[in-house]
């Protein structure tokens, strides 16, 4: 008679999981779907965007946008990036980004990136990495353009100060302005990140000329 | 049971009997389980089956995605884009490589010829990931510059298609009659690259 081994519940569930875990890694990297965590998502992008493997600082929920909607501020030596991810029925899916280039020499490196979800709720995020030492106190500026005397004029819309959902102690920061009303300006939206010394004096001042704009269906 | 029936016991009598025998089902589940401990490590293997299938079946609805894998191949093998020349005068396919980040940046394709009543050369480019069903970057067509002799050419870009398995597009540069090479030049988030890439003998055609 033929002497059948029976495996212990243990084996055989490590058995499972590792075939499970060869077929679904497997699947990722084939056809870039089934992602089971949104940090894969990230990844993609970064393949995407050309920039590298990058290391997390922090994230945020945009629960306007998609339910399950994050948003993940990475950085490496050259690009400091947020970019987005959601879950989807094919998993967890990337959602664009901006990833901001760091190599030319800035006090501040940042980026924006605008979003809203079929023109009904409007997010604008701001990123910065402080690469002066000397620089205390972060503040971030939205402006438009007054054209009302015949002549572009900047005209303040809304400023960070302390509002960031990360930042402070590794001077990496991400600010977030909810509910931003596109239509009551009459031009774009510039950003302008403005870096204090300890004395309180203006040191620093870079416009956050790179960005994106989404518009999630 | 038919041992019992054998010795002449009625069916419902041999039944009842049996059962019986087998003694009190909850406390034969509680003994069993006491014997083989670790049900979490049934539940986790029906879950890992379960997310398997579930992926599975997410990879047959995106099997379209696989024509990404396809364009990849295609860039690494034989890759075609059409020339945007008014006239060539000189054609000749190359395989030029160099490595752009995590893609590898190729050239094709290096004809001369004319193109809005300028004497040019069209360099035919493409990239794609290292792996074959890897993504290719966005915007390294931005990245990419060309110059001969010292003039450098503007963002001049002609036709072009993509997908996230592969790009490709054309790039050119005004050519003066004693230019017998250009150059190429990559540079993006810190890093750069160059490549020299000779210009075909007038007639040569590929």
């Amino acid at each position: 008679m033929k002497k059948t081994k029976i495996l212990s519940r243990r084996r055989r569930t490590l058995r499972r999981v590792l075939i499970s875990a060869a077929i679904i890694l497997l699947i990722n990297r084939i056809f870039m779907i089934g992602l089971l965590f949104p940090i894969q998502a990230i990844r993609h992008f970064e393949e995407r965007a050309g920039t590298g493997r990058t290391a997390v600082i922090c994230r945020d929920w945009a629960p306007e946008i998609h339910g399950s909607h994050l948003l993940y501020l990475t950085e490496n030596e050259n690009i400091l990036m947020l970019s987005g991810t959601y879950l989807t029925v094919y998993g967890w899916m990337d959602a664009f980004g901006v990833a901001a280039d760091c190599t030319t020499p800035a006090p501040i490196h940042g980026g924006r990136w605008s979003m809203d979800r079929e023109g009904r709720t409007n997010l604008v995020y701001a990123f910065c990495r402080l690469e002066d030492p000397e620089i205390i106190r972060l503040e971030v500026l939205a402006e438009y353009e007054d054209w009302s005397s015949g002549q572009p004029v900047r005209q303040s819309a809304f400023r960070w100060d302390r509002e960031w959902v990360c930042g402070e102690e590794d001077r990496h920061f991400l600010f977030r302005k909810r509910g931003v009303n596109w239509s009551t300006y009459p031009s774009p939206l510039y950003l302008t990140a403005v870096g204090y010394d300890i004395a309180g004096n203006e040191i620093a001042r870079v416009e956050l000329d790179q960005g994106a704009s989404s518009n999630f269906g | 049971m038919e041992v019992l029936l054998d010795m002449g016991w009625s069916k419902d009598l041999a039944e009842a009997r049996s059962l019986e025998a087998m003694g009190a089902p909850a406390e034969i589940g509680r003994e069993m389980a006491r014997q083989y401990p670790g049900r979490w490590w049934l539940w986790l293997g029906r879950a890992a089956v379960l997310l398997t299938v579930v992926v599975c079946v997410q990879a047959l609805l995106g099997i379209g995605i696989l024509c990404n894998a396809w364009d990849s191949l295609a860039a690494r093998i034989y890759p075609q884009l059409e020339s945007d020349l008014n006239r060539v005068e000189a054609e000749e396919r190359v395989n030029l490589r160099m490595d752009m980040g995590n893609d590898v940046l190729r050239v094709f394709r290096v004809s001369i010829g004319e193109r809005d009543g300028q004497r040019v050369a069209e360099i035919s480019l493409c990239a794609y990931d290292r792996w074959p069903f890897g993504i290719v970057a966005l915007g390294w067509q931005n990245c990419v510059r060309l110059s001969a002799s010292e003039r450098e050419a503007g963002f001049n870009g002609g036709n072009g298609r993509g997908s996230y398995g592969a790009d490709y597009c054309h790039r050119y540069v005004e050519l003066a009659p004693e230019d017998r090479s250009v150059v190429l030049t990559y540079s993006r988030y810190g890093e750069t690259a160059r490549l020299e890439i000779p210009l075909p003998e007038r007639g040569e055609t590929a």
